[in-house]
């Protein structure tokens, strides 16, 4: 089968890449619903109508064919929004997303940043009152301020069986965290999304991490139980793997991961922000052409 | 003087309170110069030389000269004037003594002697380092390591832009967009994603 590529040399999907994708991807959507209740469903509402008017008319302006590509950008970020989220703030978040994060750039074949996680960076600075405070407790439904990577920070002991089976607060989709590395690998293998980028995050993560509790012993946490809090497990195989924004050669892909890897450390130890997964994805794509330019020769003699 | 100082200087300038992405300095040879790598890469290499001289000379011109004789209110036009004549008796040396190193760095000179960034920096070691009971040595000590991590933060993001706008090029964007305005989108994306660093010092 012949490669898809953009003008760029990035690697396209086919649009069914993209049903399996997003429909994969539900299946972490519907496991929130049976937590949280079907309000999810109404912020995903939310999510996709903007995002479709919003595509919509930029096809129609500028007279471009309107694909169903568009479908898995608003299910990202559905996923990465809190359960209490206000509906009006979702829907800014994917205004932002789609606007500027995406249709500006050109549309679904090529954007320089991951559009859900610009979205989800914009709303988190602009509103941190909904965003920081605002998560809640899946067994006894409270409001609760406290995640597992916070409380992993101070210390305190977590339950691995919770994290992996979606018994801790956070975003809609990142707590279920057996069902992301399961969705992650059946994608791998359709060959989807690239392995090595998640495989290299996940590595110089844990190598970072080990490096920095032996350099700041006073910011030490466990790096094991480091991989499964926040929403790295996320970030790694779903944001970062995007084609678009991610490096084309497999010396870059790692280096990217390296650099990914070491970016969600610094900002988790020593940032004011209890998670840098996001701020890191969109740090390293705009690297990622960067990255391109030093190992292109490489490529292209190995072709 | 010591090394803790300097570090913490030189990756507080260079990513917290990057140059052009938390300050918005330098815009201009940002946009201007970003389009190849190759002048993004001289273009750095002049704002972080241009930088460290003016930061040395105008931090010890306001200890010794414009503080002594108690007129620091007219810092402004002193900086702009010592700046601009400096760099260019800086520029006639180099043209005079080293043909190579004029001929990277020549051009962009003249053009950045006036450069907000430069002036921006020499302000900004005033308020933020200088005050009567900091030594003399301690402070210029510094000032001279801000100017660094300001130079080299203001080269890494014209350095990644430069690449990122190659992309762009490849990438369909709408033709009013084209150009300057798609920068400035990225620069205030990529400014949104440095926002995850603050905190650190």
């Amino acid at each position: 089968m012949e490669k898809l590529v953009n003008d760029y040399g990035s690697k396209l999907l086919d649009k069914k890449d993209y049903f399996i994708y997003t429909g994969l991807l539900f299946v972490l959507l519907l496991m929130a619903s049976m937590v949280y209740g079907s309000r999810v469903f109404l912020i995903a509402l939310v999510v996709y109508t903007i995002s479709f008017i919003v595509e919509y008319t930029f096809s129609r302006i500028r007279d471009k064919e309107f694909g169903v590509r568009f479908i898995l950008t608003p299910m990202l970020l559905t996923l990465l929004l809190p359960p209490t989220i206000p509906l009006w703030i979702a829907g800014v978040g994917a205004f932002f997303s789609s606007f500027f994060g995406k249709a500006l750039f050109g549309g679904d074949k090529g954007y320089i940043f991951s559009p859900a996680a610009v979205g989800i960076i914009f709303i988190t600075i602009s509103f941190p009152a909904f965003l920081n405070t605002m998560w809640l407790d899946p067994i006894s439904g409270d409001v609760t301020t406290s995640m597992p990577i916070i409380e992993l920070a101070r210390g305190g002991n977590l339950s691995f069986e919770a994290l992996l089976f979606g018994k801790t607060a956070g975003p809609l989709g990142v707590t279920y965290r057996s069902l992301i590395i399961i969705i992650g690998i059946m994608l791998g293998l359709f060959k989807i999304i690239d392995l090595k980028i998640t495989a290299s995050y996940l590595a110089f993560f844990f190598i970072f991490t080990v490096i920095i509790n032996f350099l700041a012993p006073e910011t030490a946490r466990d790096p094991f139980m480091s991989l499964f809090v926040g929403s790295l497990l996320f970030g790694a195989f779903f944001l970062a793997t995007d084609p678009l924004i991610s490096p084309i050669s497999t010396k870059g892909m790692i280096l990217y991961g390296l650099g990914l890897g070491f970016i969600t450390v610094i900002i988790r130890h020593f940032a004011a922000f209890p998670e840098g997964v996001v701020f890191a994805v969109v740090i390293m794509n705009a690297v990622s052409p960067l990255i391109d330019n030093l190992f292109e020769k490489e490529v292209v003699a190995n072709d | 003087m010591s090394l803790t100082v300097f570090f913490t200087a030189i990756v507080s300038a260079m990513l917290i309170n990057n140059v052009i992405l938390m300050q918005f300095l330098g815009i201009c040879p940002f946009l201007g110069v970003s389009k190849k790598s190759k002048s993004a890469i001289g273009m750095s290499g002049a704002v972080l030389f241009v930088m460290v001289i003016a930061s040395f000379v105008t931090y010890t011109l306001y200890d010794l000269v414009l503080y002594e004789y108690n007129i620091p209110y007219i810092s402004t036009i002193a900086f702009i004037l010592v700046i601009a004549s400096l760099v260019q008796f800086v520029e006639m040396v180099m043209k005079r003594y080293s043909q190579s190193l004029y001929k990277s760095l020549g051009i962009y000179l003249p053009l950045i002697t006036t450069n907000c960034a430069i002036l921006g920096v020499s302000e900004a070691n005033i308020t933020a380092i200088w005050g009567e009971s900091v030594p003399y040595l301690d402070g210029v000590f510094q000032a001279v390591s801000t100017s660094i991590g300001t130079g080299l933060g203001f080269g890494l993001v014209i350095f990644a832009f430069s690449s990122i706008r190659e992309k762009l090029e490849a990438n369909n964007v709408p033709k009013a967009w084209k150009g300057v305005p798609v920068s400035l989108v990225v620069a205030g994306i990529m400014s949104l994603a440095f926002f995850g660093l603050t905190g650190i010092i």
